[in-house]
């Protein structure tokens, strides 16, 4: 059975991208017990449905979990259970610091750094890697509905 | 001189009232017969080393993460409080034809082919460029534009009287005409969402932007970040940040993949801003530059008098009838 992770509307969509994201070498999913299979963001159901993430499914077209994830780009680990099978309180202790949300460097936009992305550009530039050229996205502004935004 | 001495833009343009312009009308327009116009340049800006305000705000468009959403048309029409267009904005169709900014659209996307991936198209938005030494501000004869130093350049609607000079003079072709009022025509045009930055908000098509193509900052910083990007990734970006030198800078910047021009940008442009070209061809034909103002503000004045004068006599003519009766 899928696990959901429900998420109120709001940025914290991605501190459970960030804690997934704790996960290097080549994914190894079935030990992994602590990654969400989908993740569903609300933040903007003011003008669209929600959008279902499937995270299982990009793990396994993911080449590693850097692709996404950049800040694992760098991989000091065999596996993601090396991480991920163990206790919370270890697991943070283990990553050093390195467990961070991407709204922890992804937050609000200031034009005083205008080299760091907010949370929505971060998020949509991962998908847009990929899903440009799939579908019409990248040819029609239906793309934007057609691929992930349900229109409400 | 350096920027950070430069005088604070004066307030007066935006003080004067449209009927104070009329009145002295007739002197700036005598006076600018024995002066070139362009010595009254927007701003008192017109130097040759002027390289802008210091620390101004800018806009840097990378054209190779647009996809064409249309969602920086979409928030300018809500923060600028238009109508609703009639084909909605995601509605791909209007794609089929090119279009440009106009009084109900400061903004606009177009798409084009892409030369250096026929798989997907390109997109190009065009606004306003906010240059650095303003043409339209220059070219218009009641000073009704301001380079803020902030970076946008504004304008005061009330001021404007339908001359058309700034739609001449630009060398984007931005400044649009507003009939709504017919008998009462004024240019309209992006103004960088200036109250919203005045708000300590960011302009509202870069907030709106999911693919992080619009970034707004400080130019200079714009300008850095985008000479990375083409440092970083030479095989994706052509080698030319446009808007960083052409008609003496803009604060708008663009970063593409593909030579300008087939994103139907003006690649012949100079590098000097124009009011510093204009100058030594005004000191050749001052004629037609300086005296046009204020022949057109003489008659105009003319005109407004005779009607008042005419205005008057009917009203005397009333009063003279109340009396007699
Ligand atoms: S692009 Fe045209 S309207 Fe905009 S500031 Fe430059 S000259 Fe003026
Ligand atoms: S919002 Fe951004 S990605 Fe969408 S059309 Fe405008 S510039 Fe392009």
């Amino acid at each position: 059975m899928k696990k959901h992770i429900e998420k109120a509307p709001s940025l914290l969509a991605c501190v459970v991208l960030g804690l997934v994201a704790v996960a290097a070498g080549s994914p190894s999913w079935g030990d992994v017990k602590k990654i969400p299979d989908v993740i569903i963001l609300k933040d903007i159901q003011n003008r669209y449905g929600p959008v279902t993430f499937d995270h299982k499914k990009h793990t396994t077209l993911a080449e590693n979990c850097g692709i996404c994830h950049h800040t694992h780009a760098k991989k000091t680990y065999e596996t993601c259970g090396d991480c991920h099978t163990q206790a919370a309180k270890i697991l943070k202790a283990a990553a050093n610091g390195m467990l961070m949300p991407c709204s922890g460097c992804h937050g609000e936009y200031s034009p005083e750094t205008p080299g760091m992305p907010d949370l929505k550009v971060a998020l949509h530039k991962k998908c847009f890697t990929c899903h440009v050229g799939m579908g019409d996205l990248g040819e029609s502004p239906m793309g934007c509905v057609n691929t992930c935004h349900t229109r409400k | 001189m350096s920027d950070s001495k430069r005088p604070e833009p004066p307030e007066g343009p935006m003080c004067l009232t449209r009927r104070s312009f009329l009145s002295i009308s007739v002197l700036a327009g005598a006076a600018a017969l024995g002066t070139p116009a362009i010595a009254r340049s927007a701003q008192g800006q017109g130097s040759p080393e002027f390289k802008g305000w210091p620390k101004s705000y800018g806009m840097l468009t990378d054209f190779t993460a647009c996809v064409g959403c249309r969602s920086c048309e979409k928030a300018c029409n809500e923060a600028n409080r238009m109508p609703a267009p009639e084909k909605p904005f995601d509605d791909a169709s209007v794609f089929e034809e090119s279009r440009w900014p106009s009084a109900t659209a400061y903004t606009v996307v177009n798409r084009y082919k892409n030369s250096a991936d026929s798989s997907r198209p390109l997109f190009r938005k065009i606004q306003c460029n906010h240059c650095l030494e303003p043409a339209c501000a220059t070219a218009c004869p009641i000073h009704a534009y301001t380079k803020t130093p902030e970076g946008a350049v504004i304008y005061n609607k009330d001021l404007c009287f339908g001359c058309r000079y700034c739609v001449v003079a630009c060398p984007f072709n931005i400044p649009a005409y507003d009939y709504s009022s017919p008998l009462d025509a004024k240019i309209v045009k992006c103004i960088l969402c200036f109250g919203r930055i005045k708000e300590g908000k960011i302009p509202a098509c870069a907030e709106a932007c999911p693919a992080g193509a619009l970034t707004f900052g400080r130019r200079a910083d714009l300008l850095k970040l985008a000479r990375k990007r083409i440092i970083d990734s030479p095989e994706k970006y052509i080698d030319h940040i446009y808007g960083e030198r052409e008609v003496g800078g803009t604060s708008w910047l663009y970063l593409s993949g593909v030579p300008f021009e087939q994103l139907g940008f003006p690649t012949n442009l100079p590098e000097k801003p124009l009011i510093e070209l204009s100058k030594g061809y005004l000191s050749t034909v001052p004629v037609i530059f300086t005296t046009f103002p204020a022949i057109f503000g003489m008659v105009y004045a003319v005109m407004r008098h005779n009607e008042r004068a005419a205005g008057k006599e009917e009203r005397s003519k009333q009063h003279k009838e109340v009396d007699h009766e």
